[in-house]
């Protein structure tokens, strides 16, 4: 090997010495290239992978066994050239995504009202409703990206709550559809819902609008649940069903990720949660629990501040959920990918777009007028409005030396931008945090988790049962078209029914 | 030494075929994109983190 191809150790490895069933292994994981793998001591210490930037010697290299090994290691990023720049490499990454993107990802809010009133709640919900200047201006501009060859289109369905308005939902992706078939692109959807309004009319509907994924909130046992998310007009209970709901759901095979907002008063109830998700043999089915971090963020929720767990806190409370998790059967992991994307809040063409033609660039903000980007029906931008785009835009990690120095960045990226701009409002209070897997707790039980899937075959059989689905997906599709589309005249009849009782009352 | 997760930003891609949309795919809590297809972009993020959007609907498994 040349000088000038020797290698060096990656800074981003991260060793867990396994201590049960293979004493003299480690499993070794790259946060830059989210790369795991098994391997024996002997090679972890005589490779120096705990010394970032250490050049490999090319005595070692012609030693008997270590060709491959190294070659192997050189795939996982483990090791690297000695020129290789690995954090200029996640810049190149980083503005890649950020500013050339071609796909077309929005969020839209059809309504800022909600028929809950959750105690956390980080949104105001004034009366608002999408007017149809807005639809059509909205459904103005993507038609022109799309024109100028953007190659792909996601919506994410917000609010408030979007099943209030049913029909705004159905209109709009009715012509995306359209969209998506005369530019030949991709269009798919998901929708965050508190799930109350779901039926299985609905259900039919919405999948037959692409929406393939719900984001759906249970807060624990029923006692607990119903205690944080009530009914607006009458403080009703609303646990059985949602619960009900989300067995519909994925029954009609929509994913639902089930989050669990977490705080110091109900993180205690979360195994009653789980038995009952148990009982309803969700662990078998299409659905994801995962743990929310309650963050008192905005005056709308500021009051909550004294129940939110410590970031080091939530990250050992969530190190126990997802190995109850595991246990439990569910599949879902939050196993870290790369990250270099950033959050679209910091994305060029990213926005959520409220009822009245309002951009912004982050959820937590969508109800606070001050910070908005932009108007869809504006001729000419606002001064005020390109200031608080730029902070969102010109937001760079790579400034942050904590962050430059640390060795889960790859995955990470600053953790939330929001606590890094400046919010003109003086609504926002995001306090500057990492990611949980800066806590070793968390990244190592995670390790451990993965580690135990690998040894379990699971993910053997993950690939058996993909090449099923994706068989039964071909299928399905060629009998969905020959189903009509009449689902939707009685959905739309029915949410109007319920959503006006509840909103009414 | 054994695979237990490929790498899902194969750095030996890098350059091979021009940077980020080749070299890349995804794997999230949300879901991932599969088979050959790769990430392409971000969608909006909430403070669950980042969540991923497929080149292609087909390649994208919740």
């Amino acid at each position: 090997m040349s000088e000038r191809n020797r290698l060096k150790v990656s800074k981003y490895n991260h060793i867990l010495k396994l201590n049960c069933t293979r004493i003299n292994s480690s499993i070794v994981f790259n946060a830059l290239t989210c790369a795991l793998i098994e391997l024996n001591d002997i090679y972890v210490s005589s490779l120096h992978l705990t010394k970032p930037g250490n050049k490999l010697s090319k005595k070692i290299l012609n030693e008997k066994g270590y060709k491959d090994i190294v070659e192997q290691l050189t795939y996982g990023g483990f090791l690297l050239n000695q020129n290789f720049d690995e954090l200029s490499f996640l810049r190149y990454l980083s503005n890649s995504s950020r500013y050339s993107s071609k796909a077309i990802s929005l969020t839209i809010l059809p309504t800022l009202r909600c028929n809950f009133k959750c105690i956390y709640c980080y949104e105001d919900h004034p009366n608002q409703t999408m007017t149809p200047d807005v639809e059509e201006k909205l459904v103005e501009i993507i038609q022109k990206r799309l024109e100028s060859g953007s190659s792909s289109l996601f919506i994410e369905w917000y609010g408030g709550e979007p099943l209030l308005c049913l029909d705004i939902v159905e209109r709009l992706s009715k012509r995306f559809i359209a969209f998506s078939k005369k530019y030949n692109i991709p269009f798919s959807a998901g929708m965050v819902t508190n799930g109350y309004l779901l039926n299985r009319k609905v259900i039919n509907l919405l999948k037959e609008l692409n929406i393939k994924r719900f984001q759906i909130t249970l807060d624990g046992p029923p006692n607990v649940h119903n205690e944080r998310r009530k009914l607006y007009s009458n403080g009703r209970k609303t646990f059985d069903k949602i619960l009900e709901n989300i067995s519909l759901a994925s029954e009609e095979s929509i994913a639902v990720v089930l989050r669990i907002n977490a705080d110091k008063t109900n993180f205690n109830t979360l195994d009653e949660l789980l038995n009952i998700l148990n009982d309803y043999k969700f662990n078998e089915k299409n659905v994801s629990p995962y743990l929310g971090f309650v963050k008192a963020t905005t005056t709308a929720c500021r009051d909550r501040i004294e129940y939110c767990f410590s970031e080091e806190e939530f990250a050992m409370n969530n190190a126990d959920f997802i190995r109850k998790l595991f246990d439990y059967g569910f599949k879902n992991y939050s196993f870290p990918s790369p990250s270099y994307h950033l959050c679209g809040a910091v994305t060029d063409g990213v926005y959520a777009i409220s009822p009245n033609g309002d951009l912004f660039k982050c959820w937590e903000t969508v109800s606070i007028p001050e910070e908005r980007v932009g108007n869809i029906l504006d001729n000419k931008p606002r001064s005020e409005d390109q200031i608080n785009l730029l902070k969102w835009m010109t937001y760079d990690p790579f400034k942050i030396n904590k962050c430059k120095k640390c060795n889960i960045f790859p995955i990470c990226f600053g953790g939330c931008p929001s606590a890094s701009v400046k919010h003109i409002s003086g609504k926002i209070f995001r306090d500057v945090s990492c990611n949980t897997y800066k806590h070793n707790i968390y990244l190592n039980k995670m390790m451990e988790i993965v580690y135990s899937k690998y040894l379990r075959g699971d993910f053997k059989k993950e690939e058996e049962a993909k090449k099923e689905r994706l068989s039964k997906d071909i299928l399905n599709k060629e009998e969905s078209k020959d189903k009509s589309t009449a689902n939707s005249d009685n959905a739309q009849e029915d949410i109007k029914d319920k959503s006006s009782q509840d909103l009414e009352n | 030494m054994n695979w237990i997760k490929y790498p899902l930003l194969p750095i030996a891609l890098f350059g091979t075929f021009g940077g980020l949309v080749l070299a890349a795919s995804c794997e999230t809590e949300h879901g991932r994109c599969v088979d050959n297809f790769v990430c392409v972009d971000t969608k909006f993020t909430n403070c669950s983190g980042e969540k991923f959007v497929c080149s292609d609907v087909k390649g994208c498994e919740y």
